[in-house]
């Protein structure tokens, strides 16, 4: 049995921990898609109040995002994961 | 609300954004609906023409958005941050999102079509005036790129027409009910092409419309049929007044209006010179002069008559003038000469009370004069083609149909001699009149009860007539408002 070289697999797990980022930034995507939806079609909301009231929790996702693009080039792919997993776990 | 339902409604609007995405230069494969959403305001952000705007706003909304809506999409995908466009879009759209009343509607591209509105006709039996144009007209464009559309219920966009509307708009005659089958809940977005507005749309949908004209890259035609509801307010009730200047804000962003007569086009050349003011150009204005068409209906011989029938047709209202004729001919009655008068058309309750208590008054001194209304195409073609003549003095006129089709039938006419009247009257076979003088009506009525020399004369002219009918007529307005737009 051979053993991967340390640097190596650490690249790999990354690989994995960005791909597990992006499918759950998509999934947060989506649930805010959703959840404007669910205001938009079944919500009491009148659209000035959803103007005034969702425009913050309907950016949450791609200001994660943008946040995490800094990060990443900024501090690097490790601390970029340590953050996400940090902010993903507040949900 | 049940999840299914807003798993639906997530559903359509990911087929909306995917539809789309080709357009606005984004592969939607495999993205998932707030991915893909993400990567198209990102790529409109990067190249925000209002075109782009408006496709982006309409698929998300699942309608048409107003101009302000697209003004609120645009600017905030210059102004806010990456992170904050896919919220800017979701909240600019709200209106308009909210107001569709289906979550289902999903959507499909017209690109480079011909997207042509004839939601009144698709709706209403109704058959006079601009439905005839309409009807007569659309159904020769057989070009593959026309799509037939009516507004969606909610009035928040195009649909493709049901096979009743469909039945209503091409296949039109007397008797035929409305249509009754569910509307398509799939949205027609007009992309790179044309939207053609042959009627004059309803008020309820000249704000998404403006935003289309201005907005959505297509080119937008018109027909122009008069400017009367603005510049001779006092004959139309407010709500009409208030339709039309509504309606002025799409003409102005609009590419090409064709005018259904020079005098009608000079009105809308009036008022795009007025838009100097604006800073806009407005839309080229061209003329096409309604064919000389013979009305709907059977043709049968005349019917034999004691005594000479004139003919009046048009709505009932104080435009058309019914009272000055009824005056007109009260004055040749008292004069002896014995004829016959009918009124066809019908009009609002107020109007047709007055034309009827006059009526009423003329009977009770023992003189033939009748009122017809709901009157079908066979009795209306019969009456035009029994009259000794056709009377028409109306105060104006953006064409005047039944002067045409009064000569069409061999009947000659009288009619104002300004206008748009007078442009018809131009091939011959009329007695031209002041509207505003009773008496120069009663004389030239009188002329054509009493001269027969002049009433054969007048005949024979109508048989001069250029004989170029609807399927001339559609295939010029074609080339005006599709082909030589698109140039």
């Amino acid at each position: 049995m051979t053993t991967q070289p340390a640097a190596d697999r650490s690249e790999a797990e990354l690989r994995d921990e960005l791909a597990l980022v992006s499918a759950q930034l998509d999934s947060v995507r989506d649930q805010q898609v959703e959840e404007w939806v669910r205001l938009i079609r079944f919500g009491a909301v009148v659209p000035l109040a959803i103007e005034e009231s969702l425009s913050w929790k309907l950016t949450r996702g791609v200001r994660f995002a943008q946040t995490a693009g800094r990060v990443l080039r900024r501090d690097g792919a490790h601390t970029f994961v340590a953050i996400a997993r940090a902010r993903l776990a507040r949900r | 609300m049940t999840a299914a339902t807003v798993t639906a409604s997530v559903a359509a609007l990911h087929q909306r954004l995917t539809v789309v995405a080709p357009v606005l230069a984004v592969d939607a494969a495999e993205l998932s609906v707030g991915t893909l959403l993400a990567a198209l305001a990102d790529s409109v952000a990067a190249r925000p023409t209002a075109d782009r705007v408006w496709v982006l706003a309409t698929a998300i909304a699942g309608g048409y958005p107003s101009p302000t809506e697209v003004d609120a999409v645009r600017r905030g995908l210059e102004l806010a941050s990456p992170a904050e466009r896919l919220g800017a879009c979701l909240a600019g759209v709200a209106v308009t999102a909210s107001a569709v009343r289906s979550g289902d509607i999903t959507a499909e591209l017209v690109d480079t079509g011909v997207l042509v509105d004839v939601d009144f006709c698709a709706r209403n039996c109704h058959n006079t005036g601009i439905q005839r144009v309409v009807r007569s007209t659309v159904r020769h464009w057989d070009d593959p790129r026309v799509v037939l559309a009516a507004w969606s219920s909610d009035g928040t966009g195009y649909r493709r027409l049901t096979p009743g509307q469909e039945r209503l708009v091409t296949a039109w005659r007397s008797g035929l009910g409305p249509a009754t089958e569910p509307e398509s809940d799939v949205l027609l977005i007009p992309v790179g092409g044309t939207v053609l507005l042959p009627e004059v749309p309803a008020h309820r949908y000249l704000e998404r419309l403006t935003a289309i004209a201005q907005h959505s890259g297509n080119r937008t035609g018109l027909i122009g049929y008069d400017a009367i509801p603005l510049v001779s307010a006092d004959f139309v009730s407010e709500d009409e007044s208030d339709r039309f200047a509504h309606y002025l804000t799409v003409v102005k962003h609009s590419t090409v209006v064709s005018g259904i007569s020079e005098t009608t086009a000079d009105e809308f050349r009036g008022f795009v010179d007025a838009l100097d003011a604006q800073g806009l150009t407005g839309p080229r204005v061209e003329a096409l002069l309604l064919p000389t068409a013979r009305p709907p209906g059977e043709i049968t011989p005349p019917a034999p008559r004691e005594i000479p029938l004139v003919l009046m047709v048009g709505s009932i209202e104080p435009r058309k003038n019914q009272l000055g004729v009824l005056a007109a001919a009260q004055s040749l009655w008292n004069e002896g000469l014995k004829f016959e008068l009918l009124f066809i058309g019908g009009g609002g309750a107020v109007q047709v009370g007055d034309l009827d208590r006059g009526i009423q008054r003329a009977r009770a001194k023992g003189h033939a004069v009748s009122h017809g209304r709901g009157v079908g195409d066979d009795e209306l073609a019969a009456a035009y083609r029994d009259a000794r003549f056709f009377v028409f003095p109306s105060l104006q006129e953006g064409y005047g149909l039944p002067v045409a089709e009064a000569l069409a039938s061999g009947t000659p006419v009288i009619t104002t001699r300004y206008g748009s009247t007078a442009e018809v009257a131009a091939v011959g076979g009329c007695l031209l009149v002041d509207p505003r003088d009773d008496a120069d009506i009663a004389r030239a009525m009188r002329t054509l009860l009493t001269d027969d020399a002049e009433l054969a004369r007048l005949v024979a002219e109508t048989a001069n007539l250029d004989s170029a009918g609807w399927p001339e007529y559609a295939a010029k307005l074609w080339d005006q408002l599709v082909e030589e737009a698109a140039a």
